[in-house]
C-alpha cells in the first residue's frame, strides 16, 4: 500500500493545477484579442515610461529625502489602523482565499483547520515580500533607519494580526465588528490625546484577544461563495470570451445586512420586490455605468459652465428613465412564464427605481450647493424633480408593459419633452417650474385615462 | 461479522432545532444498508454527521475503531463519499482528479491505473479524461466523482443518491461495482428513493422518520414493511 500524501503536498499540487488553470485560461485569451503590433508598439511605450519613471524618481528622491520625520512619530499607530481596517473589511471580506476547492479537499482526508493555516502562511509570506519591495526601501529614503526599522517591524506583526481578525470577524454578527471598529477609533483618538501607549495597546490587545480566543461556527458557505468569485472571475478573461468558471457574486455590505433578515414575507408584492432585486443585481453592470454617468452629468459639466445644468439636468433624467425602463422590459424574462400580478409587479420595480434615481437627486442637491444657489429655489427645483420623475417614471413603466404584452398605446411624448423644458428652465429661474405640476398633473390625468381606454 | 461502522445515539440540532435525535445503528464487513426515508427525514443530514461536514450534538461515531472525535484524521482514511451533487474541482481535469484521490488515499500505482481503465471504460469517461468540471453534463460529473469514490481500497463507501442522474448503462455498471466492492470486504452505506434498488442491492435497511430511527432491519423485513404499507 502507498503512503497517502501529507496534505501540504496535496495542497502545494493543487495550487499549482490552479496556476496552470488561469495561466492556459489568460493564454488562450491573449491568443485570441490580442495584436502582435499593439504588443510591440505597448512594449516600446512602457519601457519609455520606465524611463520617465526613473528620472521622476530621481528627483522626488532629493524632495522627499528625510522628509518622513513628519509620519514617523506616529508609527505606533498602525496596530490601531490595521484593527480598524480589518473589522471593516470583515463586512465583505474573509481575507482569507479558502475556497471551493480547499473546502472539498478537506471532505478527504485533510485536516481543514490545516489547509487554513497553509493560506494563511502564504499571504503573510506574499505579504512580507511586499513590505521588503515597497515599504522597506521608501521608508529608508524618507526617514532615519531607527524610525524606518519600527515603522516596517510594525507592518510586519500588523499585517497577520489583523488577517487573522478579520477572518474571526467575518463569521461574526455585524454588531461585532461594529464593536472593534468604535473600540479601536476611539483608542487611536485617545492616541493623539498622549495616553500613555503602552496601556492602549493593553487595550487593543483585550480586544483582539476576545476575538480571536473566540469559539464559533465559521461561516463556510458565504466564505466560498465570495473567494470562488474572487479567485475564478478572471476579469479579462471573463470580458472577452463571456464565459465564467463561476457564476459572478457580488457582496457588499448591504447584501450581507439583507442576507440576515429574519422572517418570511410572502406579499406578492415583496416576493415581485425581491426577484425584481436579484434581477438588478444580475445586470448591475448596467446600473453602475448608469448611474454613476448620470450623477457626473449634473456634476462635472456644471461645475466649469454652470447654465448647462438648464441641459444636462434634463439629459441625465431621460437617460436614467430609458435605462430603468429597458431593465423593466425584461419582465418576461425575468418572471419566466408566470402569471403576474401587473400592478404589484410595475409597483415593487417602480420603489427600486425610485431609490435608484436618490443619486441623482443628491448629485443636483450638491451641484446647486456648489454653484451658490438659495435654498428656496434649490428646494422648488427638487419639488419639481421629484414630481416630475414620481409620475413621468409611472409612465414609462407603464408603456414598457403594454409594448411587453403588445398592446396599442397612446404616447403623448409632447408633454414629456414639455416638462423637461420647464424643468431646466426652472433651473435658470424658479419661476418656470410652477408650470411643471400643470403639465404634470394633467399627465397623470391623460395616464388613468389610457389605462380605461 | 465484525462491526464496521458503529454510530450510538448521533443527535444533531440546526438552528437550535433537533434534526436528527438518538441514532444507533451499525453496519457490519461486506454489507450494504440503506438509509430510507421521506424527504426531510434527515437521511442526507446524517450521511453529512457521518462524513464529518456537520458538527454533530451527542453520540459517538467510529470506522474500524476510529472514533470520529478522538481520531479524525484516522476516521476519514477509512471512507469515501459520493455526494448527491457532484463536488468537483474547478482546477483539475477529470483525470487529475483520479490522481487528487490515489495521493490522498495512497493508492498503489499499479492498481490506480488499472482501475482508471477499468472504471472510465466502464462509466464511458475515457475521451474526456483532459476536461475541466464546466465543459462536462451534470451526468459526467456524477460519473467522475463516482469514479473517484471508488478508487481507494477504504472500508467505507457513503453513497448519497447514488443513481440520481446516470444513465441506464453507467447505473448497471455502478451496481456491479458496489456488489463487486461489498464481496471484497467494503462495507456500503446508501441512501435512495428507488425502493426497488433497496430490494436489489441492500442486505439491511434503517428507515427515518423525522430524525429518528422508525425502524432497522434485514431487507426483507423492509418487503414486508412495505408490503404491508401499500
Amino acid at each position: 500500500m502507498m503512503e497517502p500524501r501529507t496534505t501540504y503536498s496535496v495542497y502545494t499540487w493543487l495550487r499549482k493545477k490552479r496556476w496552470k488553470k488561469k495561466f492556459d485560461l489568460y493564454q488562450q485569451t491573449y491568443n485570441m484579442v490580442v495584436d502582435p503590433v499593439m504588443v510591440f508598439y505597448s512594449g516600446l511605450f512602457v519601457i519609455f515610461c520606465l524611463f520617465i519613471g526613473y528620472d521622476w524618481l530621481q528627483q522626488l528622491i532629493t524632495v522627499l529625502d528625510g522628509r518622513g520625520g513628519i509620519i514617523a512619530p506616529y508609527a505606533l499607530l498602525l496596530p490601531f489602523l490595521a484593527v480598524i481596517s480589518a473589522a471593516i473589511t470583515s463586512f465583505t471580506d474573509p481575507g482569507i482565499r479558502f475556497t471551493s476547492s480547499e473546502l472539498q479537499l478537506s471532505f478527504l482526508p485533510h485536516s481543514r483547520k490545516r489547509l487554513v493555516t497553509y493560506l494563511f502562511l502564504e499571504k503573510y509570506v506574499l505579504q512580507i515580500l511586499i513590505i521588503i519591495v515597497i515599504p522597506l526601501p521608501v521608508a529608508f529614503v524618507l526617514m532615519s533607519w531607527e524610525s524606518a526599522v519600527l515603522w516596517v517591524s510594525l507592518l510586519f506583526l500588523s499585517y497577520p494580526l489583523s488577517l487573522w481578525l478579520q477572518w474571526k470577524l467575518f463569521s461574526l454578527p455585524s454588531t461585532h465588528k461594529l464593536t472593534v471598529v468604535l473600540f479601536s477609533a476611539i483608542l487611536s483618538s485617545l492616541f493623539f490625546l498622549d495616553y500613555p501607549v503602552l496601556l492602549l495597546y493593553l487595550g487593543l490587545s483585550i480586544v483582539i484577544l476576545m476575538f480571536l480566543m473566540r469559539k464559533g461556527d465559521v461561516d463556510w458557505g458565504r466564505i466560498i461563495d465570495i473567494n470562488d468569485a474572487r479567485v475564478w472571475n478572471m476579469w479579462l478573461v471573463g470580458y472577452f470570451t463571456e464565459v465564467n468558471i463561476k457564476p459572478p457574486k457580488r457582496f457588499g455590505i448591504t447584501q450581507s445586512i439583507w442576507k440576515k433578515k429574519k422572517g418570511r414575507h410572502y406579499s406578492v408584492q415583496h416576493l415581485y420586490g425581491r426577484i425584481w432585486t436579484g434581477y438588478l443585481q444580475k445586470s448591475a453592470d448596467v446600473i453602475w455605468k448608469t448611474i454613476p454617468t448620470v450623477c457626473l452629468i449634473i456634476l462635472v459639466i456644471p461645475m466649469r459652465v454652470d447654465w448647462m445644468l438648464m441641459l444636462t439636468l434634463p439629459i441625465a433624467i431621460v437617460v436614467y428613465h430609458e435605462v430603468a425602463g429597458g431593465l423593466f422590459s425584461d419582465v418576461e424574462t425575468v418572471f419566466h412564464s408566470m402569471p403576474i400580478e401587473e400592478e404589484s409587479c410595475k409597483t415593487s420595480y417602480m420603489i427600486l427605481a425610485y431609490i435608484g434615481f436618490s443619486p441623482v437627486i443628491i448629485s443636483f442637491f450638491s451641484i446647486q450647493l456648489i454653484l451658490g444657489e438659495s435654498f428656496v429655489a434649490i428646494g422648488m427645483q427638487l419639488i419639481a424633480i421629484i414630481l416630475f420623475v414620481y409620475v413621468d417614471l409611472a409612465q414609462v413603466i407603464n408603456e414598457r408593459m403594454m409594448m411587453v404584452q403588445k398592446e396599442n398605446f397612446y404616447r403623448e411624448e409632447w408633454r414629456r419633452v414639455a416638462s423637461l423644458i420647464l424643468l431646466g428652465a426652472g433651473v435658470y429661474h424658479p419661476l418656470f417650474l410652477l408650470g411643471v405640476p400643470l403639465v404634470v398633473f394633467k399627465q397623470g390625468r391623460s395616464i388613468r385615462k389610457e389605462l380605461i381606454s | 461479522m465484525e462491526v464496521v461502522l458503529d454510530v450510538n445515539n448521533c443527535s444533531v440540532d440546526i438552528q437550535k432545532e433537533r434534526i436528527l435525535q438518538d441514532i444507533s445503528f451499525h453496519v457490519k464487513r461486506n454489507e450494504i444498508m440503506a438509509l430510507v426515508g421521506h424527504n426531510g427525514a434527515g437521511k442526507s443530514t446524517l450521511m453529512k454527521t457521518m462524513i464529518g461536514s456537520r458538527e454533530k450534538n451527542g453520540g459517538t461515531l467510529s470506522i474500524a475503531g476510529h472514533d470520529q472525535d478522538k481520531h479524525y484524521k484516522a476516521y476519514k482514511r477509512h471512507f469515501t463519499y459520493i455526494p448527491e451533487e457532484p463536488l468537483l474541482f474547478n482546477e483539475l481535469t477529470v483525470y487529475h482528479h483520479f490522481k487528487l484521490y490515489q495521493k490522498s488515499y495512497g493508492v498503489p500505482e499499479d492498481l490506480f491505473i488499472s482501475r482508471v481503465q477499468t472504471y472510465t471504460e466502464g462509466f464511458e469517461l475515457k475521451e474526456k479524461l483532459d476536461e475541466y468540471p464546466e465543459a462536462l453534463s451534470k451526468g459526467m460529473r456524477q460519473k467522475v466523482q463516482t469514479i473517484c469514490a471508488l478508487l481507494p481500497d477504504v472500508p467505507v463507501l457513503f453513497i448519497d443518491e447514488p443513481f440520481m442522474g446516470l444513465d441506464v448503462y453507467a447505473g448497471r455498471f455502478l451496481e456491479e461495482e458496489l456488489v463487486r466492492k461489498k464481496t471484497e470486504g467494503a462495507s456500503i452505506v446508501l441512501t435512495t428513493h428507488q425502493l426497488d434498488k433497496v430490494s436489489e442491492l441492500a442486505d439491511r435497511y434503517v428507515m427515518l422518520v423525522e430524525g429518528k430511527v422508525s425502524s432497522s432491519g434485514d431487507v426483507s423485513e423492509f418487503h414486508e414493511l412495505e408490503r404491508r404499507s401499500t
